[in-house]
């Protein structure tokens, strides 16, 4: 039986919540700590600290700033519609608030 | 033995130690860190006019929180206004004291878009010194 991971979607059970979280490994941390973002580019991502994950992070990333892009071309020539606004002021927010975790846990 | 020494012997009538004791920095905790969001926060609405006091932070993964103090120039009552702008699936929702909720649209939904990209960007960088894109810690010559 696959044990169930917040952070893998694909294992959680049939009507099980689905968290959308990116784990993101700061490079400089030696300790291969972890914190975690929200985000729409979901990422099955197991352990930390490892090429692949951090390959899987920065992919995540460029994923999720290129839709931001995209979403932000298609604002310029039709103007964005209230809910792609909002959630970018989500996304905004849960990037502080991860980073801010991070700070609290590790320090500046 | 240096003045600072010999005032403090004769003050205290004890030998000052040589060693030089550093303060333990104590941790730095999440409401020290929004304090110091708010201060750059309180900006990028434009100049605070003058008599206003201005705060504008991030309270959570889904909430957003503007402050402004000011004297009435006709009373010379001190007045406050906070405005909560909550994210929910269907929109974002502006609650501020007593007045009911209402949804944010239009324009003012896109200067608070805006605003908090700005907030993001400014704080990634001048705070916690990460690159606002991709997250990764800033160095002197530029990401890692």
């Amino acid at each position: 039986m696959t044990e169930y991971s917040p952070y893998r979607p694909d294992t959680a059970p049939q009507g099980a919540p689905q968290q959308e979280r990116l784990v993101f490994v700061d490079p400089a941390d030696r300790h291969g700590r972890e914190f975690h973002i929200d985000t729409q580019a979901v990422r099955p991502v197991m352990g930390a600290d490892s090429p692949e994950v951090n390959a899987a992070v920065e992919a995540a990333y460029r994923e999720a700033e290129q839709n931001r892009n995209e979403a932000a071309a298609r604002t310029a020539e039709h103007g964005s519609t209230d809910a792609e606004l909002a959630q970018a002021i989500d996304w905004n927010a849960q990037a502080i608030e991860a980073t801010r975790e991070y700070a609290e846990a590790n320090g500046l | 033995m240096t003045l600072w020494s010999k005032t403090l012997k004769l003050v205290t009538g004890v030998e000052p130690s040589t060693k030089v004791s550093v303060p333990r920095l104590r941790k730095i905790t999440r409401r020290d860190l929004i304090r110091m969001e708010s201060k750059i926060g309180s900006t990028v609405f434009g100049p605070v006019p003058a008599n206003h006091r201005r705060e504008f932070f991030c309270l959570d993964e889904h909430t957003w929180v503007w402050y402004e103090e000011w004297i009435d120039e006709a009373t010379g009552a001190r007045r406050e206004m906070t405005t909560r702008y909550e994210v929910h699936p269907h929109g974002v929702l502006k609650v501020q004291d007593g007045q009911p909720y209402a949804l944010v649209e239009g324009d003012e939904l896109r200067n608070l878009a805006i605003a908090t990209r700005m907030y993001r960007e400014q704080v990634m960088k001048n705070i916690y010194r990460r690159d606002p894109i991709t997250g990764q810690k800033l160095t002197a010559t530029g990401t890692i």
